[in-house]
């Protein structure tokens, strides 16, 4: 009984080593190609992670993510699988290059136009804050509170707008729209605490 | 009370000009007197409308006055 069951588990053995071999010599087939595609990949992805991780930074992570991840499985020896995901990387960084590309273009008209107009409510501000640093008493709508902190707000903007010009002067327009956006927003309040019109642009 | 400041046409979306059309009985003292809170300022509105005013005295009932 004991060596019925001993010849049947070396029969299974054997059975299994026979079926694995086509699998295993399969496998190792695949390492080559693996091997070009995970090099056609890293060419891809580092092609595309500098201009892309400026644009679209989670989808730029996620892809540098997925290249180590194909890596691993190569490394471990699953060469079909790294194989495919390599094949499929290439297409995904061309992908967020050209999504990157997109974003880059809606960043630079967002940011043409918070250049051309931005600075003329500044200086709108800054011309009424002038005279009304002059006037001997604020208009009846004025408080001396508001009129200090419009003169802060100005202040705030001012440094602010700066900021986000010397950011889309050295190419960070993500950057350079949210701190021009907050001023955006800001100078809304500021204006209408000063009785003045707020322009469509700065609403909604 | 009219609302006698609008906005400059609506052909720029950024601009924050302020506008004021003259009624009846203005000088521009009492134009300034109205933003300003200080009629002594009036020549701030007269500078910025020398396009259109020649004498801060002589101004038109619905000229339309810049408001710096």
């Amino acid at each position: 009984m004991t060596t019925d069951r001993w010849r049947t588990s070396l029969i299974c053995l054997g059975a299994a080593l026979l079926l694995s071999v086509p699998i295993l010599s399969g496998c190792a087939g695949d390492k080559g190609p693996a091997e070009a595609a995970i090099k056609a990949a890293e060419e891809a992805v580092s092609a595309t992670v500098a201009e892309a991780s400026k644009y679209v930074p989670d989808q730029t992570k996620s892809l540098q993510a997925a290249l180590a991840a194909t890596k691993e499985k190569f490394a471990k020896g699953d060469y079909t699988a790294a194989l495919a995901d390599a094949k499929s990387l290439t297409d995904k960084a061309k992908e967020i290059a050209s999504a990157a590309g997109a974003k880059k273009a809606e960043l630079t008209k967002a940011w043409e136009g918070l250049s051309t107009g931005m600075p003329k409510v500044l200086d709108a501000i800054k011309g009424r804050v002038d005279v009304l640093s002059k006037s001997k008493k604020l208009p009846a709508n004025l408080t001396a509170e508001k009129f200090a902190s419009a003169k802060s707000g100005l202040d705030e903007m001012t440094q602010q707008w700066t900021a986000a010009t010397e950011s889309a002067n050295g190419g960070n327009l993500m950057d350079a729209i949210t701190k021009g956006t907050a001023v955006k927003a800001k100078a809304a309040e500021v204006l209408t605490a000063l009785g003045m019109p707020v322009p469509d642009a700065l609403k909604g | 009370m009219e609302d006698k400041s609008q906005q400059a046409g609506g052909a720029d979306a950024w601009d924050a000009t302020q506008w004021h059309v003259v009624q009846k009985g203005e000088t521009l003292s009492k134009i300034a007197q109205q933003y300003y809170g200080d009629a002594s300022l009036y020549p701030k509105i007269f500078e910025a409308n020398r396009d259109v005013l020649k004498d801060p005295n002589l101004i038109r009932i619905g000229q339309k006055l810049r408001i710096p």
